[in-house]
């Protein structure tokens, strides 16, 4: 190891610029990110010494380094910081998946992403009550149709079973607006503490 | 790097995490979350119909189906089957994890249905008083649920019985499958065959419980004809344990061998003598004989076949809505189960005179339709006589 770092070539210097960046590396992604420099370190030879290096470049859904003259080692070393970081947490480090949050995207395992798909949809139910508050009309939320993450926010008492009469299909449940305006102090409640937890976990 | 990377494509989510085991553990996160927090504890604003405020922080209706390392145990154990079952029982077993371990229970139904369903079924008077009980009884839990005891109709043919039962599903808002016991030989139609047989696969159980409900009304039509012939295996053994609440809890399906909770399940048997049923299997049901309705009782029958029909065919905004007196009380005289066809043939009468309306006669002509005929064969005596006198 030490012969390789000694004399220091342009592709040192990169490595080096790397650790001093790396802070701005999400959390769950450190572990990836570190392992992929100790790899660049040990193959940081001679034959290598006029790769160029930049980063750390954090896409919609991964993390990656850009390279310049590098090999298929190199390629390989990135690529695979590329992949990991791809199905890896970006808070936790845990498996995670690509996660649509209206405009923004984000990878994230099943545990870090349930409070902000309960907070959006969450917000979205409160807009959908106070519109039908001003508006005066109220539209029909199915419980198959519903997020997932609502359903335990809101009690069985609203949902009520479409008959059609005819009993051949499975029943649908149903919950017009009207009938949640019930649940607005508590849903804004629960919009608050989901805020609360997220900015909590931003902030660690 | 970019957007192309949809969770589908994703070879972590392919090999180990399934859309149910993600939902699972985003539910269990909020769950969580909800629990830390006060609000969650303390009930919802009364509504303005002094209605009871909840109380539980989940949907009071979901319970626990199966349990999730059961599941993924099996799901292992399927991906070393061979042959042809092996895409079966991995099929059952991913429809059952996308479905989720927590399933929908019945709760009480909307008390006009319950008016309805008196009104059209007045001969059904028992079963009614019997599910408003149990209403009365479920409504006394803090998450009001409805379980029925099963239930064994026994009748006359074409009482209406299966119509009942029918309706009652649809009134308790929960799916509905119909068995034929008459045609049933063996119990693997009902609770599945191993799959160490190639034409292994699941049982008709296991087929009802996959939706999003698992307390279904299952109709075992003619229980007294099942098992008529003494060759093979007793079709009904399988009710022995699936009647009993404790081994319900934890049925397995021979070909799925995945412990689930079917004492959810609602029974509702039919038959037309139920002194033919085996006593062991007659003691499990709670028995109500239906008659044939009263001449009063079957005006109202009347009525509500009446509007089903009208409601459900399209040529009936030709004719005038009501019925008279007299087309209900000539069609009051028909087996209930015949009221409908009758009805249809007697409408079908009247637009063949240029009529919109029914009269009578119609319904009279509907029931000459069918003359008796001599039967193909060898005569019968008193045929032979006629013939030589």
């Amino acid at each position: 190891m030490k012969r390789i770092l000694e004399p220091e070539t342009l592709l040192h210097a990169d490595l080096r610029k790397l650790v001093d960046r790396g802070g701005s590396v999400p959390d769950g992604w450190q572990t990836a990110y570190t392992e992929t420099i100790a790899r660049l370190y040990a193959v940081a030879c001679d034959c290598r010494a006029h790769v160029r290096l930049d980063g750390p470049l954090m896409a919609d859904c991964n993390l990656y380094v850009t390279h310049r003259g590098g090999d298929r080692v190199i390629k390989g070393i990135l690529g695979r910081l590329e992949r990991t970081t791809a199905q890896t947490c970006e808070v936790c480090g845990r498996p995670g998946w690509l996660r649509v949050f209206g405009q923004t995207v984000k990878v994230l395992c099943p545990v870090c992403a349930a409070p902000r798909f309960a907070l959006q949809a969450v917000s979205q139910l409160l807009s959908d009550l106070k519109l039908a508050v001003d508006g005066g009309s109220s539209k029909t939320l199915t419980f198959d149709e519903a997020p997932m993450q609502l359903r335990p926010m809101l009690p069985a008492e609203v949902w009520e079973p479409l008959i059609d009469g005819s009993g051949d299909e499975a029943p649908t449940y149903a919950a017009s607006l009207h009938r949640m305006q019930a649940l607005r102090p508590r849903l804004e409640a629960v919009r608050q503490a989901l805020e609360a937890t997220l900015e909590a976990a931003n902030g660690s | 790097m970019n957007i192309m990377h949809t969770p589908e494509l994703h070879p972590t989510r392919r090999r180990g995490a399934p859309a149910s085991r993600d939902a699972a553990l985003q539910l269990a996160e909020i769950r969580r979350i909800l629990a830390g927090m006060s609000v969650v504890a303390e009930p919802i604003e009364a509504p303005a119909t002094n209605e009871p405020a909840a109380k539980a922080e989940l949907p009071s209706n979901l319970q626990q189906f199966f349990q999730e390392g059961d599941l993924e145990n099996r799901w292992q154990w399927a991906k070393r089957l061979a042959g042809d079952t092996k895409a079966v029982i991995l099929q059952h077993l991913q429809k059952a994890r996308q479905l989720g371990c927590m399933r929908r229970v019945a709760g009480p139904p909307n008390p006009e249905a319950v008016n309805a369903l008196e009104r059209d079924f007045p001969h059904c008077g028992a079963v009614t008083a019997l599910l408003r009980r149990r209403i009365a009884l479920g409504n006394c839990c803090p998450a009001p649920t409805l379980k029925l005891p099963p239930m064994l109709l026994s009748g006359q043919p074409g009482s209406g019985k299966t119509a009942f039962a029918k309706r009652l599903a649809a009134v308790l808002a929960v799916p509905c499958h119909e068995v034929d016991m008459a045609s049933l030989h063996t119990s693997f139609t009902m609770v599945g065959l191993d799959a160490g047989f190639a034409t292994g696969r699941p049982g008709a159980l296991w087929d009802a419980l996959q939706t999003e409900c698992m307390s279904p009304i299952v109709i075992l039509d003619e229980l007294d004809k099942a098992g008529a012939d003494d060759i093979g295996d007793d079709p009904t053994g399988f009710l022995y344990s699936v009647l009993e609440p404790l081994t319900s809890r934890r049925f397995v399906d021979a070909a799925i061998g995945l412990p689930i909770d079917a004492s959810r399940v609602s029974w509702i048997a039919t038959c037309n003598d139920h002194r033919r049923i085996h006593p062991a299997i007659l003691s499990r049901f709670w028995l109500v004989e239906i008659d044939y309705p009263s001449a009063a009782q079957m005006r109202a029958v009347v009525a509500s076949i009446h509007r089903e029909l009208v409601a459900h065919s399209e040529w009936a905004v030709w004719f005038e809505p009501d019925l008279s007196q007299e087309v209900v009380d000539a069609l009051s005289m028909i087996a209930p189960r015949e009221v409908m066809q009758t009805l249809e043939d007697a409408y079908a009468n009247a637009a063949g005179a240029g009529r919109r309306w029914v009269l009578p006669k119609d319904v009279r002509d509907v029931r000459r339709r069918s003359p008796v005929r001599a039967p193909i064969g060898f005569f019968h005596g008193s045929a032979i006589e006629g013939t030589t006198q």
